[in-house]
């Protein structure tokens, strides 16, 4: 069984052959193989050739998950590494489709480096990198800013 | 497979968020909350300017409630103890998992352990922190408890202006950051708090705990020095 290929489809009509237990890290894949065993060719609408290759990636590293300290040092090691290659677009790009595609190592560990990336931003870049619309009045805003003043740079806390 | 074809159309005229090229992608609501629950204490206060919609996702009671979870506490209790036949401590630490006792060898030239030495929690493991009467202060982190070794965190002295609190108790606070807080409690006034910036070298906060009573206040009452970060607002 596990020397069975699938071929994956992505929007912009990318493909990728890969083995089946690679294939059903992604869980959406594992469920459409279960409903429907004759499927070799899957199409995901939903995420690009790019974005899917890395998520390709991440799967064939951890499709067999060993319980030793030692192997799970050396994936943790490499998950960090991977992680480091992508920028804060791409690190969104990439949540989106491990939630897509249900990943779930995956979304664990793009959602940390997301936390661990944005932390320090300011409300703006975080507006700006979510698409988030601003719906504060400058009233409003003034206010919510001054009870989290503790929260900002030491320019914008008052001084005891 | 119809959702699928119904995407498909979506797609068309651009009107459902699709993995690609586009800038302006807006994040779901579940996976803004998955990263968020991931931040620390400080960024939340920090992005509930962004918006109405993230200011209500982190105020909401399921969101505290699940940051509370998300931030593991350690399992083990560790106790500075003052040896009855000589005038010594130890530090004895016991893991309530395994039920075992563990003695803790003290960094010998760095600290000398007496009453002013605190135990305190630093990102998950254990450190010793001390204030000597030249206000300076010093704080060593156990990185291996298996090897025990220590590693010298930070030193510094205390700016004068805050001198006069160095009597004080003092718990230590600790962020994911690199900037370290150190956080004073009054002697006789347990609901006044005090956060020293140690990197900065001045006072960064002033926190007055409402609703503790006089009476309440004057008996010396229980402050661990353990923290966990939460974000409920008093």
């Amino acid at each position: 069984m596990s020397s069975n290929k699938i071929v994956l489809t992505s929007s912009d009509g990318e493909s990728f052959e890969v083995e089946e237990v690679v294939a059903r890290k992604l869980q959406i894949v594992g469920h459409m193989l279960e409903d429907d065993c004759v499927i070799n060719e899957i199409p995901l609408q939903n995420v690009t050739g790019d974005i899917l290759s890395m998520v390709i990636e991440y799967c064939k590293t951890h499709v067999d998950e060993e319980e030793s300290e030692e192997a799970q040092t050396k994936l943790k090691t490499w998950d960090e590494e991977f992680m480091k290659k992508f920028d804060i677009k791409t690190l969104l790009q990439i949540i989106l489709a491990a939630n897509y595609l249900n990943v779930k190592g995956l979304l664990d560990l793009v959602s940390q480096t997301i936390a661990d990336t944005i932390k320090d931003y300011t409300p703006e870049q975080i507006r700006e990198v979510f698409g988030v619309e601003n719906d504060y009045t400058e009233e409003e805003e003034a206010e919510v800013r001054k009870e989290n003043a503790w929260a900002f740079d030491e320019a914008d806390t008052p001084k005891p | 497979m119809k959702t699928q074809q119904q995407r498909d159309e979506d797609n068309d005229d651009g009107s459902i968020t699709t993995v690609g090229n586009s800038n302006t992608e807006s994040i779901p609501l579940d996976l803004t909350i998955e990263i968020l629950k991931r931040l620390p204490a400080e960024s939340i206060f920090r992005f509930r300017c962004v918006s109405k919609q993230w200011c209500s996702i982190t105020c909401s009671r399921h969101f505290i409630d699940s940051f509370y979870v998300f931030v593991s506490v350690s399992t083990t209790f560790t106790r500075l103890l003052e040896k009855k036949s000589s005038t010594s401590f130890v530090i004895v630490s016991f893991d309530v998992e395994f039920e075992r006792l563990l003695l803790i060898e003290a960094p010998k030239e760095e600290v000398k352990l007496d009453y002013r030495l605190k135990l305190i929690n630093y990102k998950g493991k254990l450190a010793l922190f001390t204030v000597n009467n030249d206000y300076s202060y010093i704080l060593c982190v156990l990185d291996d408890i298996k090897k025990q070794i220590w590693l010298t965190k930070s030193t510094g002295v205390l700016c004068p202006s805050f001198c006069d609190l160095s009597s004080w108790n003092f718990l230590v606070k600790t962020c994911d950051t690199d900037a370290e807080e150190i956080c004073f409690v009054s002697p006789s006034n347990a609901s006044e708090l005090f956060f020293y910036d140690s990197k900065k070298n001045n006072v960064r906060r002033r926190v007055t705990v409402e609703g503790i009573t006089e009476e309440f206040r004057r008996r010396c009452f229980f402050r661990s020095c353990d923290h966990v970060d939460n974000i409920v607002s008093f």
